[in-house]
């Protein structure tokens, strides 16, 4: 299967270890990832100023992947969300379309709804496959108990996303159990990152970040996994804001992408994963694995 | 403006949602994330718009405070999704060129002259696995090209690109 990929913002100009990962794993499954020119920003950002301008920034994408007649892995879960939910507008209403098509126009692009936008957990768990995934792995995480936390867009708002149950999603939970680690339930599992208020009230965002994490380590997990570029910004790089601006002085607890948890159990090496790029204490996974 | 003309106006913005229908139940306050840290309390935001204390809201920072986490939009049993209509406030705050936060001028300039939030950035790799005992952590830094990533994407004619853009942005401008 090809898949033209879509980083989105953060991952393309930060948070290299989620690209860096899936474009290392991606191919030993048989997903070829594509490369598309002309890309921009999804528009999410500027959805809170202007709907049109988001409209038409999510359109724009979505067009130049339609053009190579590929569908889009978003790295993102703001991305994904935002080709969702500005697909389900545009194609119920014509003339919305044709006014974001007149700007699309402009550069010779348009946009008729053909591409479709993947995450990443359904590139996982549909396209390759929990079993696939299971007889990939040469280093079982045996012994690891690991928080699941999957980033609200990844669920909500369902009538969009559809990935799983937004109230009780399983599936990053049979990601990582199929790796040979645990993956329990726990209170705070669906618990938001805080990251969407950091323009506004940083602290108020470490704070919910550093709540989440502290009932985390609290429960005796030895790890979080994520699947969102925003949340792993908050959970694993700002530990040591959090530790420094809040009351939760103690957190301190790895944090690592699935693509980089699934990297660990199929033997590869930290670097090609990534791993380097993480600023939480992510040698205590290592250790706990006999890893490399 | 009434919260007649608000609702349709939020309409026009996001699609078919009511804010009228609300009966504060308080799902949304409950499961909101940022209730429990500030005065903030979207079933109270719904019901200012349905007195049309739709001035106040925009001139306040209150729209500002959500975090975006959607629960409001996902439990709301009658539709009136909390998240969406503070999306349509904000967006009211800009159209009538009220202040925003700060952060959002620059947001926006960045995309319209690179097409993205932000540059790629120059990033830390560490040499040696951290761990929770780890005093000092020694790096190294590293880039998009030392990483073997391929150039990041932008669009092909910026000024166009931008000049849609703006056009787009402008479009309900008072």
């Amino acid at each position: 299967m090809k898949l033209a990929l879509y980083p989105g913002c953060t991952v393309q100009s930060e948070q290299y270890a989620f690209e860096v990962s899936v474009r290392e794993i991606l191919p030993e499954f048989g997903v070829q990832l594509e490369e598309l020119e002309g890309l921009s920003c999804c528009g999410y950002p500027l959805k809170n100023v202007s709907v049109p301008a988001w409209f038409y920034m999510a359109a724009r994408n979505l067009a130049l992947a339609e053009d190579k007649d590929l569908d889009v892995l978003s790295l993102c879960n703001g991305c994904n969300l935002s080709f969702h939910e500005v697909k389900h507008y545009l194609n119920e209403d014509s003339a919305l379309r044709e006014r974001i098509n007149s700007l699309l126009s402009m550069e010779g692009l348009k946009y008729a709804g053909e591409a479709n936008s993947l995450h990443i957990l359904e590139v996982f768990s549909q396209v390759v496959g929990v079993e696939k995934i299971q007889s990939s792995v040469k280093v079982p995480l045996e012994g690891l108990k690991l928080a699941a936390h999957y980033g609200c867009h990844a669920l909500r708002p369902s009538e969009m996303v559809m990935i799983d149950d937004p109230e009780d999603p399983h599936i990053l939970e049979e990601l990582i159990r199929a790796l040979g680690a645990s993956a329990v339930d726990y209170p705070e599992r669906l618990d938001c990152c805080g990251q969407g208020l950091s323009m506004t009230t940083g602290k108020t965002a470490l704070t919910i970040s550093g709540l989440k994490l502290k009932a985390i380590q609290d429960q005796m997990f030895d790890g979080v996994v994520t699947v969102c570029p925003f949340c792993m910004k908050m959970l694993d790089s700002k530990q040591r804001a959090i530790r420094v601006s809040t009351e939760h002085k103690n957190v301190n607890i790895p944090v690592v992408y699935y693509s980089q948890l699934l990297g660990l159990a199929m033997g590869m090496e930290a670097e090609k994963i990534g791993l380097n790029l993480n600023s939480s204490p992510v040698g205590e996974l290592l250790k706990k694995i006999g890893g490399k | 403006m009434s919260a007649d003309e608000f609702a349709s106006k939020l309409r026009n913005i996001t699609g078919e949602h009511h804010p009228e229908l609300c009966h504060q139940c308080g799902k949304c306050s409950s499961g909101c994330p940022v209730s429990s840290f500030l005065d903030f309390r979207p079933r109270r935001i719904v019901a200012m718009v349905q007195l049309g204390m739709i001035e106040e809201l925009v001139k306040s920072e209150i729209i500002w405070q959500c975090a975006q986490c959607l629960t409001c939009k996902e439990r709301c049993p009658r539709e009136v999704a909390p998240y969406d209509v503070i999306q349509a406030l904000q967006n009211l705050a800009f159209s009538y060129n009220f202040p925003l936060p700060e952060g959002y001028s620059a947001l926006i300039d960045s995309i319209l002259k690179n097409g993205v939030v932000q540059n790629p950035m120059r990033v830390r790799a560490w040499k040696q696995p951290p761990t929770k005992d780890t005093k000092r952590v020694e790096y190294e830094p590293r880039d998009r090209a030392s990483l073997n990533l391929p150039q990041p994407k932008k669009p092909d004619d910026m000024n166009i690109f931008a000049q849609a853009l703006k056009k787009a942005l402008k479009g309900e401008k008072k």
